[in-house]
Order: C-alpha cells, then sequence, then structure tokens
C-alpha cells in the first residue's frame, strides 16, 4: 500500500510539475532553515552536559542593594571569605572557588596578554574536564602550578611541548610557573573563555592582599559537589543561614545564598537578566519562536499549494468513492502523500543545510556539525511527519469529506477557493509583520551607530597600563610622555583611569556636596591636565585646570546646583570645580537614550589612578616607535592598545549574540518573504488555470489585454493589501513593545516611514509577481485559451 | 432486487427549487436488464446515483435486497455498495495517475483482498476484455473504447450483483459502442442484474425492459417480448 502511495505521490508530482516544485522549494527551504535553527538549539541544549549523573553545584548569591535593587552574582564571596562557606556548610564535600580575570603572562621574552582562571588545587576534581596531558592528582598541587587548556597550550607553546615548560604571570608580583597539565575545555562549557589557563587560588590569595582598583566589585565565584545523599533542602538552608557567617557587606541591605545544578548554569542561571539579549535563554526562545514561524509559514504554502492540487482531484476522490474506498482509506491516501512530499523536500533541505551550514556557523559564531545523532535524526523525522501530516490535513479532511455525485462533477469547490486565499493572505500578513520588525531593527542598528559620542573619537590610542599606573609619585609616566611627544605624528599625550568606550565598569563613587552634608552618588573620571586638550575640549576661558581640581558636564546642573569654585569632596578629599564642559559619551550613549537619563560626569584632575596611556595621533604615526619608548619605560608591561574609534564602533554596534540574532532574524523574514510568493505564486498559477476560459470568453466579447490584467490583479491585489494594513500595523504594535528584547531602546524615529515603506514593499513586489504571471494568460490567443478546456 | 415507491429528489438552492425526481415507482427484479431513456434533465443519472447508493432521495422509500436504504448514512451506504455495485460510465471516470492495471485493481484494494488474489483477478479480467497488452499504459494513452472497457473490467471485477451504466456507450462511436454492450450481455447472461441509462434506442433494445422517464416520472415501459412481436 506504501509503495502504491509514494508512485501515486511520484505521478502526482510529475503532472503538476510547477505547482509541486513550488511546494518542494517552499518545504525543502522551511526544512533547511529549520534544521540549522535546530543544529544552533541544539548546541546551546548542550551546555555542560558533558559530565553525566555529575552532582556539581554552583554558588549564586542574591543581593539587595540600599535602592532595594535585587541581583544575582554567580560572583558570590569575597576570596578570602571561602574558607568559612566549607566550614559552615557540612552538605558540602569539597569546593573550589573560581575566578577569572586577565594577565600578563611572560614566556620565552615575549608577553601575552591572556584569560587567566584562578581555581583551588582540587577544581579539577569537582570539574573533571578531560585531562590531555599530565597527571589529575598533580595538577594544580604545586605551589606554583599553571594549567593550560588545549587552545592556549597550542598559542603559547606552538612546538607542541608545553608540559613541563615554565611561564612567569607578571601581576602584583613575579610568579614562577610550571605547566603540569593541559585541558579539555568544551566550547559549549559555560567555563569556556577561549584560550585559558588556570591558576592556584593560593596566588590569587596574595594578590589580593595587595590594595585592588576595585576591592568591592571583587568577588569569586565558588563551584562544589555536596556530600553524599545530601538533603537539598538542608543544604538549601544551611546555605540561607551562610550570610550569617559571613563579614557584613556594607553594599548591600540583604544578602542570600543559592546553589544551582552545574548543567543548568548555561540557560537557566538567575545571573541572566531576563532583558538581556545575550541571555542565551532568550536567544533560544527567540530561535524557537523563529523556527515554529519559519515552520507555521512552510507549512501554510504547502497547504495551499496541496488544496490547489485538490481541486483538481476531486474527481478522482468521487471514483475512489465509487469504487469503495471510505473517508479513512482517503484521508490516510492524501495525508500519505503530504509526508512523503514532506520526505523527499526532507532530502533537498539536508542538501540546502550542509551547503549553507559553513555560512551559518559564521553567523552564529560557533563550529556547527550535522550529526547522525539519535537526537538529530528523530528530530527531522518528526519534524517531516509533523509538516507532512500539518500540511495535508485539511486538503485530505476538506476532499474525503466531498459528496459523491460533488465530486465527480467537480462542484462544491467554492469554499476551497476561499480557503486558498485565506492562506495567501495569512502567508503576506506575517511577511508584512516580520518586515516591519526586520525594518525596525536595522534602522535601530543604523540609529545608534550614527549617535554622535560628543567628541572627536578619530585617532585616538588607548594603552593599558599596569598598576604602577597608579603611583601618582611615578616619574616615570611624566617622562615616557615627554618621549612620545617628541615623536613625529604626535598630536598629544594623556593618562585617564577611565579612557572613552574601553572599560567595561564606570567608576562611581559619593561624594560631598557643596553644602559639606549631601551625598550623592555619581560618575567620576580620573584625568591628568592634558586630557581635555588631548579631547579637542575648549571653553571660552580655555580649558587648563590644575592639579587636584574638578570639571564636570553642564548636564549636572539640570538638577543640581554646581559652580565653578564649588568644592567637591571625595575620600576626604576636596576638589574645587575649575570648569564646565558640554556633555560627551565617555561609555556607550544607549543607556542614557533609551532611559532618558542625565549623563554626567565628573572629571578629577590630577595624577592618581591613571591607568591608561591615551595618545592622539596623526594618521601617519609609526606606532612601532611609540612601542620602543614603551618598551625602554616599562619592560615589564605588554604594549597592548586599542583605538578608541574602534571602541566607539564595537560598543554602539550590537552584542556578537544580538547580531547574530538580528542577522539570522533578517534571513529568516526573507526566507518568509520568499516562500510567501511561492504562495502566491502557487495561487496565481492556479486562479490563472481556471480562469483560462473565462479570458479567452472575455477577449471574444471585446475585453482588453489592460481589463484583464486588472481584473486579475483586482481579485489577488486586494488579498496582499488586506495582508499589508493588517500585518503592518501589528508589527509596529510589537516592535514598539517587545524590541528591548533586542538589547535596543525603541527609539521609533522612523517608525511610519517604516511603516509605509513596508506596506509599498509587500504591495509592489505582490503585484509585480501577479503581473508577471497573468500577462501571458492575458496576451493569448482567444481561441488557444478556449481550446484548454 | 430493487423496489422504489414514491421517490422523489428535489435540489435546492438559494433561489429555486427543483424537483428532479416526482413520487417514482420502479421495480428491477434479480437478473433483469433494465434500460432507462428520457431527454435530457428527466433525471435518468439521478435515479441511478440513488439507486447506485451515492446520492440521498429526498423522500419516498428504496429497498435493496429486501433492505431500506434510502436513508442510510454515507458510511453504511459505503459498506452496502462495496463488492456489490458495479459502475460504468460515460467518461469513463479512470484514474488518470493509475495504469490501466492499478484502475482494475483499485475496488479490490477496498475490498481488503491480498495481494496474490487480487492479481489473479485482474490478469483474469484483462484477458477477458481484451486489455493485458495495455496494463501499464495510463488512461490517456488509450482510445476511448479502450478507456471504457477498462472501465468496464473495473466496474465488474468485485462480480457485483447489480451493475449501473450511465450512457456507456455515450462517448463512443457504434463499433466500440457495440463491443461495450456484448460485454454487458455477457454479465446479464452470467446473472447480473444490469440498469443501463441511454439515450440510444438502439443500445436500449439490447434490454430485456425499457423505462422512460420524463420530468422526473416514468412515462411508459417496454418489455423485450413485446418489441419482438
Amino acid at each position: 500500500m506504501f509503495k502504491n502511495y509514494i508512485l501515486l505521490t511520484l505521478r502526482n508530482i510529475s503532472r503538476n510539475k510547477v505547482s509541486s516544485l513550488i511546494a518542494i522549494a517552499g518545504l525543502s527551504l522551511g526544512i533547511a532553515s529549520a534544521l540549522l535553527l535546530y543544529l544552533f538549539i541544539d548546541y546551546q541544549i548542550s551546555f555542560d552536559k558533558f559530565f553525566p549523573g555529575n552532582n556539581i553545584k554552583r554558588l549564586i548569591v542574591k543581593t539587595v542593594d540600599h535602592d532595594l535593587d535585587e541581583y544575582y552574582k554567580k560572583e558570590a564571596v569575597r576570596p578570602h571569605t571561602a574558607g568559612i562557606i566549607k566550614e559552615n556548610v557540612p552538605s558540602i564535600e569539597e569546593m573550589s572557588i573560581y575566578y577569572t580575570s586577565a594577565g600578563t603572562l611572560h614566556i620565552h621574552g615575549e608577553n601575552f596578554w591572556e584569560a587567566i582562571s584562578y581555581v583551588d588545587s582540587n577544581f579539577f576534581d569537582i570539574i573533571p574536564f578531560k585531562i590531555l596531558e599530565g597527571k589529575r592528582e598533580i595538577l594544580l598541587n604545586g605551589i606554583n602550578s599553571i594549567v593550560l587548556n588545549k587552545e592556549i597550550a597550542e598559542k603559547l607553546f606552538p612546538q607542541g611541548d608545553a608540559l613541563g615548560q615554565t611561564a612567569e604571570l607578571k601581576d602584583k608580583g613575579n610568579y614562577l610557573l610550571k605547566v603540569t597539565g593541559i585541558i579539555e575545555t568544551p566550547s559549549n562549557s559555560h567555563l569556556y573563555r577561549g584560550p585559558q589557563v588556570f591558576i592556584g587560588s593560593n596566588i590569587l590569595m596574595e594578590i589580593a592582599e595587595e590594595p585592588l582598583v576595585l576591592p568591592d566589585e571583587w568577588r569569586v565565584g565558588v563551584y562544589f559537589i555536596p556530600v553524599e545523599g545530601y538533603d537539598e533542602q538542608v543544604l538549601s538552608q544551611e546555605l540561607k543561614n551562610l550570610s550569617d557567617f559571613l563579614p557584613q557587606d556594607e553594599d548591600f541591605k540583604s544578602v542570600d545564598f543559592f546553589y544551582e545544578d552545574f548543567e543548568d548554569i548555561h540557560l537557566f542561571s538567575k545571573e541572566h537578566w531576563i532583558e538581556d539579549p545575550s541571555n542565551p535563554l532568550i536567544m533560544l526562545i527567540f530561535l524557537g519562536i523563529l523556527t515554529l514561524a519559519l515552520l507555521f509559514i512552510t507549512i501554510i504554502n504547502t497547504i495551499s499549494i496541496l488544496t490547489a492540487q485538490s481541486i483538481t482531484r476531486t474527481k478522482e476522490v468521487g471514483i475512489r468513492k465509487v469504487l469503495g474506498s471510505n473517508n479513512r482509506d482517503l484521508i490516510f491516501q492524501f495525508l500519505a502523500e503530504s509526508i512523503i512530499l514532506s520526505f523527499i523536500s526532507l532530502i533537498l533541505a539536508l542538501l540546502i543545510a550542509e551547503l549553507l551550514l559553513p555560512i551559518f556557523s559564521n553567523i552564529v559564531l560557533v563550529e556547527l556539525n550535522i550529526n547522525c545523532s539519535l537526537s538529530f535524526i528523530s528530530f527531522i523525522i518528526l519534524l517531516t511527519l509533523l509538516i507532512g501530516i500539518t500540511s495535508g490535513l485539511y486538503p485530505a479532511f476538506y476532499l474525503s469529506s466531498l459528496k459523491v455525485v460533488d465530486s465527480i462533477k467537480g462542484k462544491n469547490l467554492l469554499k476551497l477557493g476561499k480557503f486558498r486565499k485565506a492562506l495567501v493572505l495569512s502567508l503576506f500578513f506575517f511577511s508584512s509583520f516580520f518586515l516591519v520588525w526586520a525594518l525596525s531593527i536595522n534602522n535601530e542598528v543604523q540609529f545608534i551607530r550614527n549617535i554622535d559620542v560628543g567628541f572627536n573619537k578619530e585617532n585616538i590610542m588607548a594603552i593599558h597600563g599596569g598598576y604602577e599606573f597608579l603611583d601618582e609619585s611615578n616619574e616615570n609616566l611624566l617622562a615616557f610622555k615627554e618621549e612620545v611627544k617628541k615623536l613625529t605624528g604626535i598630536v598629544a599625550v594623556s593618562f585617564t583611569s577611565n579612557p572613552p568606550f574601553c572599560y567595561e565598569e564606570s567608576l562611581f563613587n559619593q561624594y560631598l556636596d557643596a553644602d559639606g552634608v549631601t551625598k550623592t552618588f555619581e560618575q567620576f573620571v580620573y584625568v591628568d591636565k592634558d586630557y581635555f586638550e588631548l579631547m579637542g575640549f575648549t571653553t571660552d576661558q580655555g580649558l587648563t585646570p590644575q592639579n587636584n581640581s574638578a570639571v564636570v558636564f553642564e548636564s549636572i546642573n539640570n538638577y543640581r546646583d554646581i559652580s565653578i569654585g564649588d568644592l567637591i569632596e571625595i575620600d576626604s578629599e576636596a576638589y574645587p570645580v575649575d570648569s564646565v564642559i558640554e556633555a560627551y559619551y565617555l561609555e556607550s550613549p544607549i543607556y542614557y537614550i533609551s532611559k532618558n537619563v542625565s549623563n554626567n560626569l565628573i572629571h578629577i584632575v590630577g595624577t592618581k589612578n591613571l591607568l591608561f596611556t591615551l595618545i592622539r595621533v596623526s594618521p601617519d604615526v609609526d606606532i612601532n616607535r611609540i612601542k620602543a619608548i614603551w618598551n625602554s619605560f616599562f619592560p615589564e608591561l605588554p604594549f597592548e592598545y586599542v583605538f578608541i574609534s574602534d571602541q566607539v564602533e564595537y560598543d554602539l554596534s550590537p552584542d556578537d549574540s544580538v547580531k547574530t540574532m538580528i542577522l539570522v532574524f533578517n534571513i529568516s523574514v526573507y526566507i518568509t518573504l520568499f516562500i510567501s510568493l511561492l504562495g502566491l505564486f502557487g495561487l496565481i498559477l492556479h486562479t490563472v488555470k481556471q480562469k483560462t476560459k473565462e479570458i479567452g470568453i472575455r477577449k471574444v466579447m471585446g475585453a482588453g489585454f489592460f481589463s484583464i490584467i486588472s481584473q486579475i490583479l483586482r481579485e489577488s491585489l486586494s488579498l496582499i493589501f488586506i495582508a499589508a494594513i493588517t500585518g503592518v500595523p501589528l508589527g509596529v504594535y510589537t516592535v514598539k513593545n517587545l524590541l528591548f528584547f533586542f538589547g535596543y531602546p525603541v527609539l521609533m524615529y522612523d517608525l511610519a516611514r517604516i511603516s509605509i515603506f513596508s506596506a509599498i514593499v509587500i504591495i509592489s513586489t505582490g503585484t509585480l509577481f501577479i503581473i508577471f504571471m497573468v500577462i501571458n494568460a492575458a496576451r493569448s490567443n482567444p481561441s488557444d485559451a478556449l481550446r484548454y478546456e | 432486487m430493487i423496489k422504489i415507491a414514491g421517490l422523489t429528489k428535489v435540489f435546492r438552492t438559494e433561489e429555486v427549487e427543483s424537483t428532479v425526481l416526482n413520487n417514482l415507482n420502479i421495480v428491477i427484479k434479480k437478473g433483469e436488464f433494465v434500460s432507462i431513456m428520457g431527454p435530457s434533465g428527466c433525471g435518468k443519472s439521478t435515479l441511478l446515483n440513488i439507486i447506485g447508493l451515492l446520492d440521498t432521495p429526498s423522500g419516498g422509500s428504496y429497498l435493496l435486497e429486501g433492505d431500506e436504504v434510502a436513508s442510510l448514512k454515507e458510511k453504511d451506504r459505503i459498506i452496502r455498495r462495496k463488492g456489490l455495485i458495479g459502475y460504468i460510465f460515460q467518461s469513463f471516470n479512470l484514474i488518470d495517475e493509475l495504469t490501466v492495471y492499478e484502475n482494475i485493481e483499485l475496488p479490490l484494494i477496498y475490498m481488503k483482498m491480498g495481494k496474490k488474489e487480487r492479481k489473479e483477478k485482474v490478469e483474469n479480467i484483462m484477458k477477458m476484455f481484451a486489455i493485458s497488452n495495455r496494463r501499464k499504459h495510463f488512461p490517456q494513452q488509450l482510445s476511448g473504447g479502450q478507456q471504457q472497457r477498462v472501465a468496464v473490467a473495473r466496474a465488474v471485477i468485485t462480480n457485483p450483483k447489480l451493475i449501473l451504466a450511465d450512457e456507456p456507450t455515450g462517448n463512443l462511436d457504434s463499433k466500440r459502442g457495440k463491443i461495450v454492450m456484448s460485454h454487458l450481455m455477457k454479465l446479464h447472461e452470467a446473472g447480473a442484474t444490469i440498469i443501463m441509462v441511454t439515450h440510444s434506442p438502439r443500445f436500449a433494445e439490447y434490454a430485456d425492459r425499457r423505462i422512460r422517464l420524463f420530468d422526473g416520472k416514468v412515462i411508459s415501459e417496454s418489455v423485450k417480448e413485446a418489441l419482438n412481436v
């Protein structure tokens, strides 16, 4: 029987070549898109699943600050207090701290700025990463051991002889470390940081004893394994009590501890902020919805074409019924045919997916492979079955329900025609809806990229200094500055704590207002005297602030009265306001613009906390000469620099994950539009076929070319018009309310333009398409048209 | 075999109501060959559809083999007609996507007959109708006469007790029409009850009895013997 179904399907395809090819093309494209999205979703779901049966947990802390804002953070405790946890939570068997930062490694005379994870010596017992070289028992047991992951081992020791070699960590002190192991950190692990080294936490403790730039921000994560047979409630209660044993934290009103299962961290960690576009769960939901939408559109298109084909098959249904077929037989037959059609499309879809996989991998920044895993095969089979069944369901039930006499005579098909129109209408409705979304998102991205940052961002280099830059008495800095100034192509040199668009954390501090009583939190940056010249600011009186003075944005006066000469007190030191300047952006303006928050900044001019060197250069500067001077002054520090303009570009561009989402979304929108056009193609094809005789008769009666075109246009175009005027407003409404999921503020400056443009695109595409399709029928010889039937 | 009493069929549209069969009474005995004649629109095909359980009457009684079938549901009508009734249409009504062999085999598949038995029966009947050499052809590759032979073969493959033929020779020239009629006569001689709607007085003469319809009513009946006298 099944063989018969296959045979029938193939014959039906051959008989209705064009419409079958449209159905197959739409299905293949839809299934291929769904497959690619599935691969990425599957990759996201696969995170941290490589230790089956593990019992690893991560500590997570909920803090409530004095403004009653709640935050969940994986950086749970200060490093020195981590030991208290073990003592006071008996349900914990083993635990290790985990802290990742970046640092300089000195190897064979070269400096490398790399991601460094500080962990306890038992970390690899808790998180059993696969060991490629070395022995698990001794990985971090030595006082000065270093463990490399495969990527960094290949980078630092390209000869492949990393094990047993030494690397020097340059931080607050110099630590000579011996490579005791090379491990594999899977890329689908939340702990993966690309090339990455692991160093014992004993070194972290030594570094932490020194004063730090941001000691309040400095907390570490904790991974642990509970004792065997632990009670979840008891563990939770012990963690809840933990804050009683830990030193009081003045930053927070309350601190509560929880735990998360290792496998849940990537997608379900409480740490993820719901509105954060890089939240993998949000991304997953977004891609899931997109996959479903694409499949939905594919199915609608297939239903539309199968329904069109079924109009020509009503007679067959009648005959089959006369010959003894019952409704169930017919439903099975038509469902089987649509399922077989889906499986034929699946083969094509696999080919398309395989071809597009490298491009898609590039977009999503993950190496994806089509593998023959059970889950993948099950997915494609179930998906294809589902598409086949849902696509065939309506035609199958409709045809089987026809009365025998009616179906033999081809009567009662009016309802079917209306249903097809409704399907095409819904296809274009979704196209309009998605088009508004795609245009709005692209418009927002473009708008943000063009925001004026308030200073001339071109040709400014920012070089990261070391902690010695904190030392205000370091004469080396001034000497270095003077030496650089002597080079040709140098416009200005300055030092700052926070170069524009370079530092993730802004300096927030409290200061005492002029009344000496009111404490206010404000954003600070430490700069030297030459900073303002370098940035290109001037005032009417010139801008030459002295050391130990303050320069403020004039926008601060919007809600606080600060005049020149007023004292600003920070950490018991008073700084008189020297100048007031126009506001510029020190960091991404997205937050300020979207939330309509005042952009305030206080510059403390002096010699403190100057972590970065800023150099404005002319385009013909020889950077190697700057590097040579740097190396002669600071031989211990790597010469790592960025251009501020690149940083601005980076900050004003979406995050990689958001970029991915936008790109995937844009592609999906065009696929949707394409599938919709296929649906329209199917509808027009059938309409023209049905109307060939009518066109012939009309021509005989004297109808002209344009009257025939306009008659068909009227019928089909009204559908597209209705789709556009409903889909576009709904798109606009949802964009207004949901765009924040992309991490973008809703800056609806161009929404009206987008609406009109979307409607025009949809209607004109449809019109051109219809004209193209009916032009032949309208031109045909009337006798041919009449002979057709 | 068939007893129809007071049968009516009314077609209703939004504006018009037309009575196609009006208080019709017919009795057809088992093994009889009856032809139904009449002008276009007199209700011949409608009557045949109702007799063949393809349509339901608006009123009246229809006893088929002693059972009242006038008000049977679609599902029950399918069960009832399966294997009992064979249909031959003027326009052949072969399925374009199926070969000659598959078209003839189709009723047997719906009767859930085994593959081996099906094959044997189809081969025999194809031989009988001299279409074995066309087994792999599709309907559009056959002449009208060949198509009608396939349609007749398909109609009789289940050995139906009742064969309904709606203008079986309507699309054929007289030579091919005669061939089809000779096949029907053979089936009749083998004991099948045949009801044939036709416009052709010549082919109507093959029947034992001729019924004339006009405006949904029987206006005359004549039997073969009487004609011969």
